[in-house]
């Protein structure tokens, strides 16, 4: 132990603690359960980091063993609650269409280039926020498909749910990701809103 | 609903059973007649059409979170909580002295 080696570690938190714990909390939504997992994952990574040696960078390392413990999480989660499953939750969808089916708001425009967003860091920042607005039944099953790449089957049967039930949910968390994503990113921003591009790298004060 | 009422429904798809089509053409192989729905209506429906385009651009983004660091290090939401900061720097320290 050398004081260099402690304040190495402390060093480790205060960069990563941060996106750690919101990458947790996105997942799990339960601030005291995301604060012990990234405590759990920066515990491992001592352990293990004579494993390390720098193949990828620091934070690719914590941020696999922090997605590591989380699908520990679930799956534990899984055997407990042999049912965790019920109706899905959340503003019904129904509310974006009139009562013959007709969207009440057609879908914008996002621009010509779209993709081009995903290259700027203040999109990103939105999309963290608009993810944590689902309701947490829709986030668990949208967020095991959609970022775990599980298997239709694979999600059902970790939160024993039926097929119409996941299919339910996953339409509701892509139509209200959507509509956040419109409302707050591509309703009329392009000239009034700055944009960092991660090449640049400076992010905004 | 019996297969006659889906039939005489999914040949007169509005543009709510459209969208949840589409949605459900991600996680599952749609039937013959649910494909000819979704397809004939975007044909003609640009809401629709640009409805299922931003679904696509949705899922390559999580696609791209799912693997890129760097983006989920730009994800908004909330910092880690001062109290929480201060108890993993002692176990990491208790951890590292031990």
């Amino acid at each position: 132990m050398s004081d260099a080696r402690v304040s190495d570690t402390e060093r480790w938190v205060d960069e990563h603690g941060d996106f750690l714990y919101r990458f947790a909390l996105l997942r799990l939504r339960a601030p005291d359960l995301a604060a012990d997992l990234v405590q759990e994952t920066f515990l491992e990574a001592l352990r293990s980091r004579e494993r390390f040696a720098g193949r990828s960078s620091e934070a690719t390392w914590l941020i696999g063993i922090l997605k590591h413990k989380i699908a520990d999480h679930f799956r534990r989660a899984a055997r407990q609650t042999a049912a965790g499953a019920g109706s899905a939750e959340g503003e019904p969808v129904d509310s974006d269409f009139d009562r013959r089916g007709h969207w009440r708001v057609a879908p914008g425009q996002w621009g010509p280039d779209p993709e081009g967003e995903l290259e700027s860091k203040e999109f990103w920042e939105v999309f963290g926020r608009c993810l944590s607005k689902l309701p947490k039944a829709l986030a668990d099953a949208f967020l095991l498909r959609e970022l775990d790449g599980l298997s239709s089957n694979e999600v059902q049967d970790q939160l024993g749910i039926t097929p119409a039930n996941l299919w339910a949910r996953l339409h509701r968390s892509r139509m209200h990701l959507r509509d956040c994503l419109e409302s707050s990113w591509f309703g009329g921003k392009k000239s009034s809103r700055h944009r960092t591009r991660f090449a640049k790298g400076i992010p905004p004060a | 609903m019996s297969s006659a009422r889906r039939i005489w429904r999914l040949l007169n798809a509005s543009c709510h059973d459209v969208s949840r089509l589409a949605s459900e053409s991600f996680d599952r192989e749609l039937v013959g007649l649910e494909r000819f729905a979704l397809r004939s209506h975007t044909v003609y429906c640009a809401a629709c059409r640009r409805y299922e385009r931003q679904l696509r651009f949705v899922r390559a983004a999580l696609c791209r979170l799912a693997t890129e660091t760097a983006l989920a290090q730009s994800l908004g939401g909330p910092a880690l909580p001062d109290e929480a900061r201060e108890q993993i720097k002692r176990a990491v320290e208790d951890a590292e002295t031990f």
